[in-house]
């Protein structure tokens, strides 16, 4: 029994040893594998952080050399921006200088604690680095994102925008944003007259990181275009998987929140007269701007409530994410909201109808139906044109509605047929009198001007409009947003008005004109004769045309518009160094050095020859200044018996050249050059055949009847001419 | 007791025909979204609801395969067994974008569908099934009418002015209302026709129109008892969409 016993606890025990060894066997694994882990993430942090760190020196010595070679040519924004990536680069630099001396080091060896106190002290620059260079490595590793939507706070950097608050989003994914521009940002876009002061923007973002396909961002972008021509897309970027657009801010409430209080004033038959006629005169504005939209070739495609702000009165339609081109020829999408959206165009949809083939303004029309409907009825047209309309409405207006909804091919035909018939309603003294008969599209007469401005006074006036601080502003403020609105209509009108004189911005002027600029700098140049002040007026116009690239006119295809904007800096910079290096192999002393070399072939040492006129005179100092021994005469003879009047001005020009370095010349028109130019003449027709003429000008220049020191004798020639045949150099410094 | 209209409809509808899909939707979408809200009272919001669109419905048209209109089932029945596929296979969706989180996918048989009245459709989404063919048939006749024609035929049929009233309003003469409103009235019979007949089983369900007093036969009921018919199945509309 005790044997049994002893067994049984043998057992037992030796089990529980068994259980415990292979727990502290697993325990030790899992402690080894961990070790491991540590010191390859710790040694091959420090090694990568080494490489980083040299990457971002090599980075940060090509942003240094450009941004200096920008401020050399006064590129000044450019240099700004290559200044803040150089920064940028810097810091990073010197935070992986850090992982990889002390950060990785002192935590391999369990110091960690130690490295967490150094990183607390560093400054909020460097922190915020810091988490972004983290953040990328998590991305780029396809780990999961940073806490506390650190990777979100990356993604909602947008370079010349602060973000002041977010708006909630819509169906298609994409994150909304309310901006300031900074001051370069505003600048530029309320010198397109885009924005005024105190105008806040919203930023319409696209990131990939939350799931946006390309698909989205091709639909979102294709009609950039279009919409920037009509000032509602202010800026936009792609970039990094990455798509954005900004549009301006437009405070207020929307139609449904109106709508809703105007219901709960009016109680629950229906809205009251006022009510109603600001319900139209807004129906005016939404199809003024639907006018606009269409004449543009744009559809909007998602009217409804919830997409009009009212704004000082006035209706503004916002969210231009499913607006699409008229005449685009891509297959039609059922994309919209439900009841505010024509069911015949998901029919057409469904058929695989291409966009250009169908009506589109017609179904933004319906649109504007339903929306008259919601506000008339505090609710969604359920049953598309025959819902009902139980609510206090005037019998034209109904007409109006079912007519803005019914079947496509009886809808209103355009913008301009509802408008007139609103205009009419809008113009009533008593809408509830008037009969549908009344109305303009069934023969009644039209109404005589802008209509709507009381309704519009009335809305204006019952429309709460938020302030930044979030209180109602005060009239004067409101008069004082009065004033900055026309002032920006005015604005914007001038713009869409094919930029008249006093809209064209300088950048523009300066993109236009730096290029001639730039040409007659080169050509005069050329011409030699001045060359300091050509040189000097060529480097000024190169840094007016990279400052013009620098602000490149806007362009919303976005990609395209992504990639020259993207090269900006580069583009500045090859242009810049081109232009110099072409205005210095222009430099009359580096021509000058050609023709010594063609000078050095000849074989008498008396003998200059140079090719043209142009370069004469300093072809000559050059070729004078190389001789030590030279103080007395020159000749500068004219070989060419057929030289125009210019030329003999400039072959001249040389001669006063020479005579202002100090030299005694005679030139070709002087007395006593005449027999030069006579023995010259015989020579020009033997200077490929070795023969008389070359050795009666041997013999003339042997004799140096003039008592000449130096013989520049311009042939005229386009070609390199060797007047005297013969392999021997001439070593000028010998002479 | 399938009748032409029906099999092919059907027919396109197996054959994963978007356009007979989003025919079904739109006629009975409503019906079917105040359906599922009555069944997720409490469960699921209005959006959810509200999301399952036309797309979703056509993306489920693999469930048409397990009924068989032949059998005697009603029209109105096997859309209901539709709808609760349909939920289903939202809530499924919905379940799998959260999976991972130890949800798993929902059943068809979820006793909460029971416990809200079951798939057995009661009076009140018969009455529903009818009134959204009827706004079908109404919806035809818009489409083939001339709009003032229309028009003349709401304001004097469904919105139940007089003929003087009408005339008033379009700024014409009383016969000319009169000529109007028989020549929509002749399409709506013709059109009702059409639809009574796509979207039902069984002859029980073709002769409901003729039980409302909305028959198309003229010889059956006159055309001020169609009329009045007509009218008050779109007030009744009217008044379920209010609510």
């Amino acid at each position: 029994m005790a044997s049994l016993i002893s067994i049984l606890i043998f057992g037992v025990v030796g089990v529980l040893g068994l259980v415990l060894a292979i727990y502290a066997l697993v325990q030790g694994i899992r402690g080894l594998i961990w070790l491991c882990e540590h010191v390859c993430r710790h040694v091959f942090g420090a090694i990568g952080s080494g490489l980083r760190c040299v990457a971002a020196g090599i980075v940060s010595v090509v942003l240094a050399v450009m941004t200096v070679l920008s401020v050399a040519v006064g590129a000044w924004s450019n240099a700004r921006r290559l200044g803040r990536r150089l920064q940028s680069q810097l810091e990073i630099m010197l935070m992986t200088a850090y992982d990889a001396v002390l950060g990785h080091p002192l935590r391999l060896v369990m110091l960690g604690p130690v490295a967490d106190e150094l990183e607390h002290g560093f400054g909020p620059s460097l922190q915020a680095t810091r988490r972004e260079m983290h953040t990328r490595r998590a991305g780029r590793a396809g780990g999961p994102r940073g806490a506390g939507g650190s990777r979100g706070t990356a993604s909602t950097k947008f370079p010349g925008y602060r973000i002041v608050g977010t708006l909630k989003g819509g169906g298609s994914g994409a994150k909304l944003y309310v901006a300031e521009p900074d001051a370069k940002t505003f600048d530029k876009l309320a010198s397109r007259g885009e924005i005024v002061e105190g105008d806040r923007v919203v930023i319409k973002c696209f990131d990939s990181a939350h799931g946006v396909t390309v698909e989205q961002v091709v639909r979102e972008s294709r009609s950039l275009e279009p919409a920037r021509a009509l000032g509602l897309v202010l800026d936009h970027d792609l970039r990094g998987g990455r798509f954005f657009y900004v549009m301006r801010y437009v405070p207020g409430p929307s139609l449904t929140e109106l709508t809703h209080r105007m219901h709960s004033d009016a109680g629950a038959a229906g809205l009251r007269d006022d009510h109603l006629q600001s319900a139209v005169a807004m129906a005016g504005e939404l199809l003024g701007t639907l006018g606009r939209y269409h004449s543009a070739g744009l559809w909007h495609k998602d009217v409804k409530p919830d997409n009009i702000i009212v704004e000082d009165g006035r209706a503004q339609l916002v969210d231009l994410g499913l607006m699409t081109p008229l005449r685009s020829a891509m297959t039609l999408t059922t994309h919209g909201t439900e009841y505010f959206r024509d069911p015949e165009l998901v029919r057409m949809a469904m058929r695989g109808a291409k966009v250009r083939d169908v009506e589109g303004q017609k179904f933004d029309l319906y649109g504007v139906g339903a929306c008259l409907y919601a506000v008339v009825e505090n609710s969604f047209p359920a049953h598309g044109g025959l819902s009902s309309i139980s609510k206090r409405c005037p019998e034209a207006l109904r007409w109006v509605i079912r007519r803005a909804m019914t079947d496509l091919d009886q809808r209103y035909a355009s913008v301009d047929e509802m408008l007139a018939d609103l205009r009419v309603i809008g113009a009533a003294d008593n809408a509830f009198a008037l009969k549908p008969a009344d109305l303009p599209s069934m023969g009644g007469a039209r109404a005589a001007g802008d209509v709507f401005d009381g309704a519009r006074e009335h809305v204006r006036a019952h429309t709460p409009v938020p302030s930044r601080s979030g209180h109602r502003l005060s009239a004067v403020e409101q008069r004082a947003n009065a004033r900055r609105r026309v002032e920006t209509a005015r604005a914007r009108a001038c713009a869409r008005m094919g930029r008249p004189r006093q809209c064209m911005t300088p950048p523009f002027a300066v993109r236009l004109i730096a290029p001639v600029i730039f040409a007659a700098a080169a050509a005069w140049s050329a011409a030699s004769l001045f060359y300091i002040p050509a040189f000097a007026l060529g480097v000024i116009a190169l840094g007016l045309a990279g400052a013009a690239f620098a602000h490149p006119p806007q362009r919303l295809t976005a990609v395209k518009s992504d990639g020259h904007r993207g090269m900006g800096g580069v583009t500045v910079a090859v242009v810049v160094l081109l232009g110099v290096v072409a205005l210095l192999t222009l430099r009359p002393d580096a021509r000058s050095s050609v023709e010594i070399d063609e000078f050095a072939s000849t074989e008498h040492p008396l003998l200059t020859a140079v090719r043209t006129s142009r370069a004469t005179g300093t072809a000559a100092v050059g070729a004078a200044d190389a001789s030590p021994a030279l103080n007395g005469r020159l000749l500068v003879v004219d070989a060419s018996p057929a030289r125009s009047a210019p030329d003999r001005a400039m072959l001249d020009a040389g001669v006063t050249e020479l005579r202002a370095h100090g030299y005694d010349v005679i030139g070709p028109r002087d007395a006593g050059s005449a027999d030069a130019v006579a023995g010259a003449l015989a020579v020009v027709g033997t200077r490929s055949v070795p023969g008389e003429g070359e050795a009666a000008l041997r013999t003339w220049l042997d004799s140096n009847p003039l008592g000449v020191e130096m013989v520049v004798w311009d042939t005229g020639e386009p070609e390199p001419v060797v007047i005297l045949a013969g392999n021997k150099p001439l070593a000028l410094e010998a002479r | 007791m399938l009748n032409n209209l029906t099999t092919g409809f059907v027919a396109r509808l197996r054959d994963r025909d978007t356009a007979a899909w989003f025919e079904l939707w739109e006629t009975f979408g409503p019906v079917l979204e105040a359906q599922l809200a009555k069944w997720g009272r409490g469960r699921i919001g209005a959006e959810t609801v509200r999301d399952l669109s036309q797309e979703t419905l056509a993306a489920l048209s693999t469930s048409i395969e397990r009924y068989d209109p032949a059998k005697g089932a009603r029209f109105s029945t096997w859309l209901l067994a539709i709808a609760k596929h349909t939920l289903g296979d939202e809530m499924d969706k919905r379940t799998a974008l959260k999976r991972g989180g130890g949800q798993r996918g929902t059943s068809l048989d979820e006793t909460w569908m029971g416990a809200a009245g079951g798939v057995q459709p009661d009076s009140a989404y018969e009455r529903a099934v009818f009134e959204a063919k009827v706004l079908k048939a109404l919806r035809l006749v818009e489409r083939d009418c001339d709009f003032a024609d229309f028009e003349v035929y709401r304001m004097r049929v469904l919105e139940g002015r007089s003929g003087r009233d009408v005339a008033e309003a379009i700024g014409t003469s009383e016969p000319t209302v009169s000529r109007r409103l028989a020549r929509v009235r002749d399409t709506l019979r013709e059109r009702l026709r059409e639809v009574m007949l796509k979207f039902s089983f069984t002859q029980d369900e073709i002769s409901e129109a003729e039980r409302n007093g909305a028959s198309w036969d003229p010889t059956k009921a006159a055309d001020v008892l169609f009329d009045e018919a007509i009218g008050e199945i779109h007030r009744a509309l009217a008044a379920s969409a209010q609510r």
